[in-house]
């Protein structure tokens, strides 16, 4: 119970603080990391696929409040990002920064490339010009924010290897 | 073994996956206008509570602004005014056109970010919300009355202030109504004013304000010219005042105007030139 509770304050913190405050204090030219796939990320891989599910559509659903047009759209994508990443739990290579970098980086991807193609609705422009401008540079940015938090998430104890 | 009993199955995980597929694509596909009505009705539930809050304090925050910018403002309008009055009495009272009135500068508002909790403190911290080229000896005052001075410079931002009641604090001070000079000093729990002949004309209850003359100090003539504080802030009333038999000053207790007690805008009072050399050292 102890751990259950302790995993989602994390997750929430991470991304609540980091989309709220400290998303824009780091911004660089417009891109930021993304925080709350980050905070997937740890979800996925301290509490498995269930919980990553659940907490993937919350968040989702949360983000998507903000932009009524394409409501579902943001729960969906981070469901499905959610579910996949609960499922490498116990499958990574543990206490490997590239390991959890490239995960972040590709979760990154794998969402946007989802949204972005649901969002121009298959147009090439409408989703190429923000995949390689907005896209590309946040999952980098990501993934090299994401590596300290994940390791701050297992010096708390919250990723384990034997899980 | 107590985590496996919390480890949910694969047919559980599938389920959850499904619900949250279908929900999302259920609200993805509602009407345009529905689908509005429902993540506002949502909005309502989920996030309206963190932007109410989110969006008090930014309007606190801005409020704040606000209100240091009118206290600058109000503080200034009154400085000028006391000065306006203070002009007029000297020329009453033939003190010459030399005397300056009251300051000409500038108020840079700033804020108590630490402060000693002993009742009577001796030093705060205060910070400025913009960068100032501050350094040591510029008087901070309140919209009350005067306070003390830059002692420490930390950065553009933050400083510390050396208040009345530091121990080895002297301040040239005036009584306005006759222009009578003294040198006020915090003893113990109270403050005097002293070098006032036993003879002069002091009555409780009348107003002491800084007097533009500086107090020599003991670390060498170039502190004597920056200390210079200009004439005119409020310090404080007459408590009391007597001329005991033995002694050749008058015994002058006063009660000072400004506190540090309260959450409020400091101003540190920045001239607009830098200060020249010339510095009164008595009677005008």
């Amino acid at each position: 119970m102890r751990a259950f509770v302790r995993i989602n304050l994390l997750w929430i913190l991470i991304a609540f603080v980091g989309d709220t405050m400290v998303g824009p204090m780091v911004s660089f030219k417009g891109v930021r990391p993304d925080f709350s796939i980050i905070a997937l990320v740890v979800l996925g891989l301290a509490a498995g696929s269930l919980p990553a599910t659940v907490g993937g559509f919350v968040l989702g659903l949360v983000q998507d409040l903000a932009n009524p047009a394409l409501l579902g759209l943001q729960a969906l994508c981070k469901t499905w990002l959610g579910f996949g990443l609960g499922r490498l739990r116990g499958r990574l290579v543990y206490c490997m920064p590239l390991v959890e970098g490239v995960v972040i980086l590709l979760a990154v991807l794998a969402h946007d490339l989802v949204f972005l193609l649901v969002q121009s609705r298959l147009g090439d422009e409408a989703f190429l010009v923000p995949f390689v401008t907005q896209a590309l540079p946040t999952a980098l940015y990501s993934g090299l924010v994401g590596v300290p938090v994940v390791r701050l998430a297992a010096l708390a104890g919250i990723l384990k290897p034997e899980d | 073994m107590r985590r496996e009993a919390v480890t949910p199955s694969t047919r559980d995980r599938t389920l959850a996956l499904i619900v949250c597929t279908v929900l999302a694509l259920t609200l993805m596909l509602l009407p345009g206008n529905a689908r509005i009505l429902v993540a506002d009705r949502l909005g309502r539930v989920l996030t309206a509570p963190y932007w109410s809050v989110r969006t008090f304090l930014d309007d606190m925050a801005e409020l704040r602004r606000e209100n240091t910018d009118l206290q600058r403002e109000l503080a200034l309008r009154e400085l000028q005014a006391q000065a306006a009055a203070r002009g007029q009495r000297d020329m009453e009272r033939l003190a010459g056109p030399a005397l300056e009135a009251g300051f000409t500068g500038d108020l840079v508002p700033c804020r108590v970010v630490m402060r000693q909790s002993a009742r009577f403190a001796t030093m705060i911290k205060i910070r400025s919300a913009e960068p100032v080229d501050w350094e040591p000896w510029l008087p901070v005052i309140s919209r009350l009355g005067y306070l003390g001075r830059l002692k420490t410079v930390i950065s553009p931002l933050e400083a510390w202030v050396e208040l009345m009641s530091a121990p080895d604090f002297a301040l040239g001070v005036e009584f306005p109504r006759t222009g009578l000079l003294g040198i006020m000093r915090p003893r113990a729990d109270r403050f005097v004013v002293e070098m006032v002949g036993r003879d002069e004309d002091v009555q409780a209850g009348e107003m002491v304000i800084t007097s533009g003359v500086a107090e020599i100090r003991e670390d060498g003539a170039e502190s004597l010219v920056s200390a210079a504080t200009p004439r005119g802030f409020p310090v404080g009333t007459v408590a009391h005042a007597s001329s005991p038999n033995d002694q050749v000053f008058m015994d002058i207790g006063i009660s000072p105007l400004a506190t540090c007690d309260f959450n409020e805008t400091v101003f540190v009072v920045m001239p607009l030139a830098p200060a020249g050399p010339a510095v009164g050292t008595g009677r005008p």
